[in-house]
């Protein structure tokens, strides 16, 4: 196990909290490292929590247009789906294939989250999401290529393989490049962010503000941290298999996600969806060819 | 506005209730995941709307809602 067993509840509930401040705090460093490459000063490292918990004393406006229960209750459903992962992920090393669920359970939010306003706006939002999703074949060609590996989609059993065998990004690459390109687009000025794009002012968010808005950017901090922790276990388990050398090399991505992000323009919509395709095409070469 | 208020203060009680009890109790793992998974959303959104920002009074709130045209 990497991190200690206990069924302490309240262990579990320090963990949650823990990894979103740690998660925010990368989000940060990922906003400077934006804005030192474009020779800005940038914001403190804080900013992103300090957003997040600035939002929980902000006014809760609902848009008299929206479907009041479904515009609460979705995107609780997004903060609750992240909160499932990461305790079935890098808390208790379980099913990877309960993360991808969550991840499901994500878009779909996305896509609701969008329509219960039935602001113009965040419709164009919700109707890239469902784009977006369509581009989410890495997340399904990677882990069944770990299977073939490893025989298992328990962390814990993938994690024990590649101790044995070595990391799986030497057997894999392409497998881990296309979950890499995930990573990419879920961190915040991505090239393949079209659901967040300033052309559609904040994307499927733009009418939620208040405390909605600090639970949705508390779900999104913890979906940075569990999908960053999953890229790192599953394909260098290998090396990084304690939580020192996991945090470190969480920093390090983040500042490598940071010159992407700074350097890269975001792609049209079509061509987001198709280059994501062509990575998972890719993983499944590198498999064939093995 | 103080029926709201109070109406939030009794939520936020009985949505962070489970999780205190949870920690308190240590139900077994199962039970846990889905504690944590259904109520910490839902009690930090009612504990938001206790603390977030409202107008005091009847007129505050009055005053807030007047519509000022800027142009748009």
């Amino acid at each position: 196990m990497i991190y200690p067993a206990t069924n302490s509840m309240l262990y579990l509930f320090l963990e949650i909290i823990t990894a979103s401040l740690f998660a925010g705090l990368l989000l940060g460093l990922h906003r400077k490292v934006i804005a030192r490459i474009q020779r800005r000063p940038g914001p403190p490292l804080i900013q992103y929590m300090l957003h997040t918990l600035k939002f929980f004393i902000k006014e809760l406006t609902i848009p008299d247009t929206s479907s009041m229960p479904l515009y609460v209750a979705i995107a609780l459903a997004l903060a609750g789906a992240w909160v499932l992962a990461f305790l079935v992920g890098p808390v208790l090393l379980g099913p990877y294939i309960i993360i991808i669920m969550c991840y499901a359970v994500h878009k779909v939010s996305e896509h609701g989250i969008g329509l219960a306003t039935g602001s113009p706006y965040a419709k164009f939002g919700s109707s890239r999401a469902v784009l977006s999703a369509t581009s989410e074949m890495p997340l399904v060609v990677a882990p069944a290529l770990v299977f073939v590996r490893t025989n298992s989609l328990i962390l814990q059993d993938i994690i024990n393989y590649q101790i044995i065998n070595g990391s799986l990004v030497n057997q894999l690459p392409l497998a881990a490049l296309a979950t890499f390109i995930l990573v990419i687009t879920k961190t915040p000025f991505n090239p393949f962010g079209i659901v967040y794009g300033k052309d559609i002012i904040s994307g499927f968010k733009t009418e939620h503000f208040g405390v909605i808005r600090g639970v949705l950017m508390f779900g999104e901090t913890l979906a940075f941290f569990v999908l960053l922790w999953c890229f790192l276990v599953i394909f260098f388990g290998g090396v990084i298999n304690t939580p020192l050398t996991i945090l470190l090399a969480m920093i390090g991505v983040t500042f490598i996600l940071g010159f992407i992000c700074a350097l890269t323009p975001m792609v049209a919509p079509y061509h987001s969806v198709m280059i994501q395709w062509i990575f998972a095409l890719l993983a499944i070469a590198n498999v064939l060819l093995i | 506005m103080i029926k709201t208020m109070t109406k939030n203060r009794i939520m936020s009680l009985l949505t962070s209730l489970p999780l205190i009890l949870g920690f308190i109790l240590n139900p077994p793992l199962v039970i846990s995941i889905g504690l944590l998974t259904f109520f910490i959303p839902l009690s930090s959104y009612y504990i938001g709307q206790v603390l977030m920002a409202r107008p005091k009074s009847k007129k505050e709130e009055e005053e807030r809602k007047k519509i000022t045209f800027t142009g748009y």
